[in-house]
């Protein structure tokens, strides 16, 4: 497993508040494999964008990160200088947020933007210093540069029509999907071994969001680039993602590949989830989840679902329930009740299963 | 009961010890929603955890409370006299009242010119500067919102129409307008003022409410309210209004101070207040010609009108903040 | 762009001709006639004809009203009735000194605003923070003519190290001139300079809870050049606005500063021709005033275009 790109073990994130510590990610455990689509799917509240945040060292203070380990290519993150993971970020690993409209600068050129990411951690002999970059802003960007050739040819790559005019535009005069692209533009730019995109659809209108899926697929095969894909949508994870981590009140609950994961749900949770998501193809009626995600601070039980788990016993409260095959190729779901040796069997006779 | 077809079929059937919402009793933690708080419970919850805002609030209590009560908190009357400008500390002795003995009477702020003891007129002064500043509040506030409604709510023409005219009157400050309404009333007072300085400020309240409704307008409320045949007025006043109320307060809380401050100019200049009317700034000024020999006559005043401008300064800074706070902020250590 | 310019200033002629014919108007409102008010009752009939002839007050007052328009566009200003000289010298000789006192009073206003709220944003909860902040509150909270007062004290009249009284006119050296202007500059500087530090660490404050910032963090950038590069222009937006809008606390600062210092500024000008009735000089000073608010004003709505590029080049919304 040393040549994953991404291993994650053990994360935990905390939040001092004035009410209590809340726990955003409690002890997550988490691999992406070079050339991979890995999906991360949570609701709201679930903790997934701050796991995307400690692993890109972004944790706004006063959270902070106090237990666990993130090794990128084997090297751990945590264990590096601040300046080393600086050079890191855009670089090696880079991220794409939700909302393209607030995530470009009002006040840089677009291509400015991408040029500076080029810049600061590629080799291309230009000056980064801040006089340096404050001329730059001021003067406006040198265009025979080698970033700024570079800028254009990234915005050639997520094909927004001419280029080369468009890079010296403001974001507001971008529509929403192009700017998203630019977004793309600028994480790609460095040709990162991860990049995390977190609920990158979201914002956008259904027929653009297919797009930037087709986009985000095809670039990363041109880029050799693996994605961590960050959403709620499980649409949008089914189509795209090879493999699936669903993530809940901070904890991951069940994992595997896309396909079987959706065809086959084990975990009570991810049940839940594909029970209350409505579907054209069945006459089956949307089942709302009963319940609230908990306030993640000093969550008492052991299983943080078992609450609003229709199948919950005593143990479940009690004891932390490892990890167990489900299914194949890397399926496992986290809860006592499911897997080839459950620890507790279920209660009524009538157990339904799927086929 | 349950289908075969789907991968989430199955669900929400019991099949466990406890269903959803059961938990074992040890587990079971008190509802932890959020109680629902008034919103003066959370004003009041606001202010006193900033403690800026809660200096303000006890010095703007008492301000008003010594305005209110000035008979009854004076030491001495307004135009009663003792000593001429003893310093700040010192006692006169004499007779005053005419009553045949000599009396040894403490200035703690020093007397004036004429021998007025400073605390009772800046004491006295305060219930003049409040009114004041109450009377331009009650003007600029009705006639600023009044037309900020109107323009948000209809927008084109006559918002074009009223945002012009709240530009054009922002040409005349309240200065100018001070000196016009007296060249047209023909001399100086307190009305004078009053008006002068309360449409000087319309402009402010203009365009925040007006800015206010045009987010409000957006609303579904709003469009829900039109659809089911609401008439404009009712609208505004029902539905607007009361969602646009705290802007409104913070912005009447910040307003005062710039009262006090302007009275106080204009008096300074001699267009305000009759000299026989006294507000702050006219004891201010009338100190003038005595700063390099009894520098108190004035700096009391100017520093009366500091403490009080500084409070409520703060407090209106408390109550912004307090409106816009949300619950279970994190904390900064 | 240009559009917008051009709309802004059309505006603000449009404004200015309002101006101007209020004050036409407000001349004629003033109950007794303005001349009996000018000259009082006393006048003999023959003061009071010549004054009216002067005025063209035996005139239609659509004539009346080009005259006075066409006068002012020529800046013909006419006479003063109290002193012997022209509207113009009389105003043009007060001007510059009140102008001197509120341009000192914006720069130093604004380089100790600006540099201030940007360290206090950066700095937040720090004690330079609180120092900064308690500062800025306890200067918007005093009157300019008190600060004057105040200032006046004790570099006047304890410490005798800066003159107190009176004007010096550039012509006779650069530091003499500053000398007298620079205790009333502060003194309008900085109740100005307290509102505008505020917006500052406010504006500042916002922007950098913004999801852009977040971006260049993620990114890689280096925190001096995400302060420079990526946050100060989006913060000053609001502070240009606050600062064009204060402009007129400043004007009118100066004016009664002045009082304070002895200087005989536009503010002495004002009061003086309204107490004296001296009407021509008295809309002359209004129009100035209103005029370089205006106009400021104008100048403000352009500076957004070279600060937010969302104004210079309007696009289209997504």
């Amino acid at each position: 497993m040393t040549d994953a790109v991404l291993e994650v073990e053990g994360l935990r994130t905390q939040f001092p508040t004035s009410r209590g510590v809340v726990t955003a990610v409690d002890g997550v455990d988490l691999e992406i494999e070079p050339g991979e689509i890995v999906g991360l799917v949570g609701e709201s509240g679930s903790g997934k964008s701050v796991l995307a945040e400690s692993v890109m060292g972004i944790v706004e203070s006063p959270g902070r990160i106090v237990d666990g380990d993130i090794r990128l290519h084997g090297d751990s993150l945590l264990e590096m200088t601040e300046a080393e993971r600086a050079e890191i970020r855009g670089g090696q690993l880079s991220m794409i947020f939700q909302d393209p409209m607030n995530s470009l600068n009002p006040t840089l050129p677009v291509g400015e933007q991408i040029a500076e990411t080029i810049r600061l951690h590629q080799d291309v002999g230009e000056s980064v210093s801040l006089p340096a970059e404050l001329k730059r802003k001021l003067l406006g960007a040198t265009k025979n540069s080698e970033s700024w050739r570079r800028a254009i040819e990234m915005l050639e790559a997520v094909e927004i029509p001419d280029p080369a005019g468009r890079a010296t535009d403001f974001p507001h005069e971008f529509s929403g999907g192009m700017r998203q692209r630019a977004m793309i533009a600028m994480a790609l730019s460095c040709e990162p071994d991860l990049l995390i995109a977190d609920e990158p659809t979201t914002a956008l209108d259904v027929t653009v969001q297919a797009q930037i899926l087709d986009e985000l697929t095809g670039l990363k095969e041109a880029f050799d680039t693996s994605i961590l894909l960050i959403t709620h949508d499980l649409a949008v994870v089914a189509e795209t993602c090879d493999r699936v981590n669903v993530m809940y009140a901070g904890e991951i609950v069940e994992r595997g590949p896309a396909r079987e994961l959706f065809a086959q749900p084990q975990h009570p949770y991810t049940q839940g989830l594909i029970a209350s998501t409505p579907r054209l193809d069945s006459d089956e009626p949307v089942r709302p989840i009963e319940g609230n995600v908990p306030d993640l601070i000093d969550i008492p039980y052991a299983c943080h679902f078992a609450p609003r788990c229709p199948e919950s016993e005593r143990d479940c409260f009690e004891v932390e329930p490892p990890f167990r095959p489900v299914g194949d190729d890397g399926h496992e779901a986290a809860c006592l009740k499911r897997g080839s040796d459950p620890e507790l069997s279920v209660h009524q006779p009538a157990e339904v299963s799927d086929d | 009961m349950s289908s075969e077809t789907g991968p989430g079929s199955g669900f929400g059937e019991r099949r466990g010890e406890f269903g959803p919402g059961e938990m074992p009793e040890k587990y079971r933690q008190p509802e932890a929603t959020e109680e629902y708080q008034s919103l003066g419970q959370r004003l009041v919850e606001g202010i006193v955890n900033d403690k800026l805002a809660l200096f303000g609030a006890v010095v703007v209590v008492l301000f008003v409370l010594t305005a209110a009560f000035a008979p009854f908190i004076a030491p001495h009357g307004q135009e009663e006299r003792f000593g001429f400008m003893k310093e700040p500390g010192e006692n006169s002795v004499g007779d005053f009242d005419g009553d045949g003995q000599t009396e040894t009477v403490f200035h703690p702020l020093g007397t004036d010119s004429f021998g007025h003891d400073i605390l009772s007129r800046l004491i006295f002064g305060a219930r003049v500067s409040l009114l004041v500043a109450l009377a331009t509040l009650a003007i600029s506030l009705t006639i600023g919102t009044g037309i900020g409604i109107l323009a948000g709510y209809y927008g084109g023409v006559v918002d074009s129409l009223l945002m012009r005219y709240v530009d054009f009157q922002w040409a005349f400050p309240e200065l100018i307008l001070g000196v016009g309404i007296i060249a047209i009333s023909g001399g100086l007072g307190v009305t004078n003022v009053v008006i002068a300085i309360g449409i000087a400020y319309i402009d402010d309240f203009a365009r925040l409410i007006r800015g206010e409704i045009l987010s409000i307008r957006e609303e579904e409320y709003i469009t829900a309210a039109r659809a089911i045949g609401m008439g404009d007025a009712r609208i505004m006043v029902r539905e607007m209004l009361p969602n646009a109320v705290a802007p409104i307060i913070v912005q009447a809380t910040l307003m005062i101070p710039l009262a006090i401050l302007a009275e106080a100019g204009l008096s300074f200049l001699g267009l305000g207040v009759k000299p026989t009317t006294p507000t702050w700034g006219l004891l201010l000024s009338q100190g003038r010609d005595f700063i390099s020999q009894a520098w108190w006559i004035s700096v009391m005043p100017g520093l009366a009108i500091m403490v009080v401008v500084l409070a409520f300064n703060m407090f209106g800074d408390g109550l912004r903040d307090a409106f816009d706070i949300s619950e279970g902020e994190v904390d900064e250590r | 762009m240009r559009r917008y310019i051009a709309k802004r200033v059309a505006h603000a002629l449009f404004i200015m001709w309002l101006v101007a014919t209020t004050v036409f108007f407000g001349l004629r409102a003033i109950p007794g006639g303005p001349v009996r008010t000018m000259l009082g009752q006393e006048a003999t009939p023959e003061a009071r004809q010549a004054l009216r002839e002067q005025l063209g007050l035996n005139q239609p007052w659509y004539v009346q009203y080009a005259d006075w328009m066409v006068d002012l566009v020529t800046l013909d200003f006419g006479q003063s009735i109290t002193t012997s000289e022209t509207v113009s010298a009389a105003v043009g000789a007060a001007a510059p000194r009140t102008f001197s006192i509120a341009i000192v009073a914006v720069v130093v206003g604004l380089s100790v605003a600006i540099p201030a709220g940007v360290l206090s944003a950066t700095r937040k909860r720090e004690p330079v923070d609180y120092v900064a902040t308690v500062g800025a509150f306890l200067g918007l909270s005093m009157p300019a003519f008190f600060v004057g007062i105040l200032l006046a004290l004790i570099f006047g009249v304890w410490f005798n190290v800066l003159p107190v009284f009176g004007y010096t006119p550039i012509s006779e050296g650069f530091v003499p001139w500053l000398e007298s202007i620079i205790l009333p500059g502060i003194a309008v500087g900085l109740p100005y300079g307290a509102v505008v530090m505020r917006m500052m660490r406010s504006s500042l404050l916002e922007v950098l809870d913004e999801q852009y910032m977040k971006t260049a963090l993620a990114k890689g950038v280096h925190p001096r050049v995400r302060l420079f590069k990526h946050a100060i222009q989006n913060a000053l937006i609001p502070v240009v606005t606050v600062a064009g809008i204060q402009l007129a606390l400043v004007l009118v600062g100066s004016v009664t500063v002045e009082i304070v210092f002895g200087i005989q500024g536009l503010g002495r000008l004002l009061v003086d021709s309204m107490l004296d009735r001296n009407y021509p000089v008295t809309q002359i000073v209004i129009l100035l005033v209103a005029a370089v608010l205006v106009f400021t004003n104008l100048a403000v709505d352009l500076a957004y275009t070279a600060i937010d590029p969302r104004i210079r080049y309007g696009g289209d919304e997504a």
